[in-house]
């Protein structure tokens, strides 16, 4: 899954006509959702392109949830670690209060994957600027 | 024979004596004095991780840098060009990179009765590489391979605590015991990791262990396979030798499973280190009592295949609560 973090771009007319050198790339966030066998709930990785130096927090998290993030932890719910597939250093989501939190948010009747996994977008994506497009969550309703 | 008690702590004792001799050298490319800086010589603990060096490797060669202003922690350390990763234990690293032969318990005997000495312990196939010579390196750090550190050992610690609380949560189904640790304990848990100090440690890990109300369900554990570049995430059995798959590619596999306490067929029975094996990678082990096309290894030696997987994990578990096991193909 891919989706592109906010670039820092004027509104400028001029801006849009650039020379091939100058053209910048925009920063990019590649998700990357992997089951952990520890934990048992999907786990959110999270790869930043294109973006040398730059501070994740301020890509990602919107404005809102910012304090809350960083609050938890030694340096807020997202960490550095090895991604589980490629071996490469990537952040995540700390999936320690997860299972917890799914738990809690499900209640008493069992969904499908679909239905868990739209919960799940909404407890853990939406802290780091993952959210089901409007279009999908929509269509997903109608088929039930 | 002694209680179980004991020897688990006599066991532990010694892995936490466990060190292995280290000569690290400047990269010719980051030194004055291209190749002619003296090395650096320590005898390290096998559970420590070589971050806690980098403030004295840096005093040390300071003499020597060509750009003495970059900051300690920027500093990157190699085998034989492949950066090590900062969360691997140095005993970890060694097991999976250094081409050692592992120690075999039953012919240790035979090694000692024909060993030479000079910096070099002879094992049942050959000449095990010590000391462990190791490059430092101040510039080109490796962005993508190596999680950079910080000025505060703050990397270092987060990578530690998340390690401990999937630890926690692995054996009991919840990581509220690790998370509801007092400031104190907690600091003095990671107090006792960077210095060594296996008295302080076991007075707070002995809450993580045995946590009020709670049954332990899983023995933490995972396992290291060296891969070569070209293999699907499927398991299968690398074609070069062992000695330099790791090495040569530097991509290590890891592969994890929840590993209960008891094996519940074909009749209830401890969980051993080799049950465990087969049950997650058959093709590798496909006996659950010999290891026929490779070895477990923990802390140099050849793990017994027979060992009480909950047993083992007391005594030769990692700081960090899990049993870190390189799987070294027989030839």
């Amino acid at each position: 899954m891919e989706s592109t973090g906010i670039a820092e771009e004027d509104d400028d007319e001029e801006a849009l006509v650039r020379s091939p050198r100058k053209k910048e790339q925009r920063p990019v966030v590649v998700y990357d959702i992997v089951y952990s066998p520890s934990y048992r709930v999907p786990v959110l990785y999270l790869i930043l392109k294109h973006a040398p130096g730059a501070n994740i927090y301020e890509l990602l998290v919107p404005i809102s949830s910012q304090p809350q993030m960083q609050h938890t932890g030694l340096s807020g719910a997202l960490s550095l670690t090895d991604h589980p597939v490629t071996g490469l250093p990537v952040y995540f989501v700390h999936p320690c209060r997860t299972a917890e939190a799914m738990a809690a948010v499900r209640g008493v009747s069992s969904e499908g994957p679909v239905e868990y996994l739209m919960l799940w977008f909404g407890l853990v994506g939406s802290s780091v600027g993952l959210a089901v497009p409007v279009a999908l969550a929509e269509a997903l309703q109608n088929e039930r | 024979m002694p209680p179980p008690t004991e020897r688990i702590a006599s066991l532990q004792s010694k892995i936490w004596s466990g060190s292995l001799p280290l000569e690290i050298r400047l990269a010719a490319s980051d030194s004055r004095t291209y190749t002619d800086s003296d090395p650096y010589l320590i005898q390290y603990p096998r559970l420590s991780y070589l971050a806690f060096l980098l403030p004295r490797l840096h005093a040390f060669f300071v003499p020597w840098l060509i750009t003495p202003d970059v900051p300690a922690h920027e500093a990157w350390l190699s085998f034989e060009d492949v950066p090590l990763k900062w969360h691997y234990p140095a005993g970890l690293l060694y097991d999976l990179y250094s081409g050692a032969e592992p120690v075999n318990l039953d012919r240790r005997v035979e090694k000692e009765e024909a060993s030479a000495s000079h910096g070099t312990v002879e094992t049942a196939g050959g000449l095990a590489p010590i000391p462990w010579r190791l490059t430092i390196h101040y510039t080109d750090f490796p962005d993508g391979q190596l999680i950079p550190l910080d000025v505060e050992d703050k990397t270092m610690r987060d990578t530690f605590t998340n390690a401990m609380k999937e630890a926690d949560f692995v054996r009991n189904g919840t990581a509220r015991t690790a998370m509801s640790l007092s400031k104190r304990d907690s600091d003095s848990l990671w107090q006792a990791v960077l210095s060594h100090d296996r008295a302080r440690f076991n007075d707070i890990n002995t809450k993580l262990l045995s946590p009020p109300g709670l049954e332990l369900r899983h023995v933490p554990i995972k396992i290291y396979l060296p891969t070569s570049a070209s293999q699907t995430t499927s398991e299968t059995i690398p074609e070069e030798s062992r000695t330099t798959a790791a090495a040569a590619t530097g991509h290590i596999r890891v592969v994890q499973a929840l590993i209960p306490l008891q094996l519940s067929s074909p009749r209830p029975q401890p969980q051993t280190l080799g049950t465990a094996l087969n049950s997650t990678l058959p093709a590798i082990f496909p006996s659950r009592r010999n290891p026929l096309l490779a070895q477990p290894v923990l802390h140099g030696a050849a793990a017994p295949m027979t060992a009480n997987l909950a047993e083992l994990s007391r005594a030769a578990a990692y700081t960090d609560g899990f049993l870190h096991v390189a799987v070294v193909m027989l030839r």
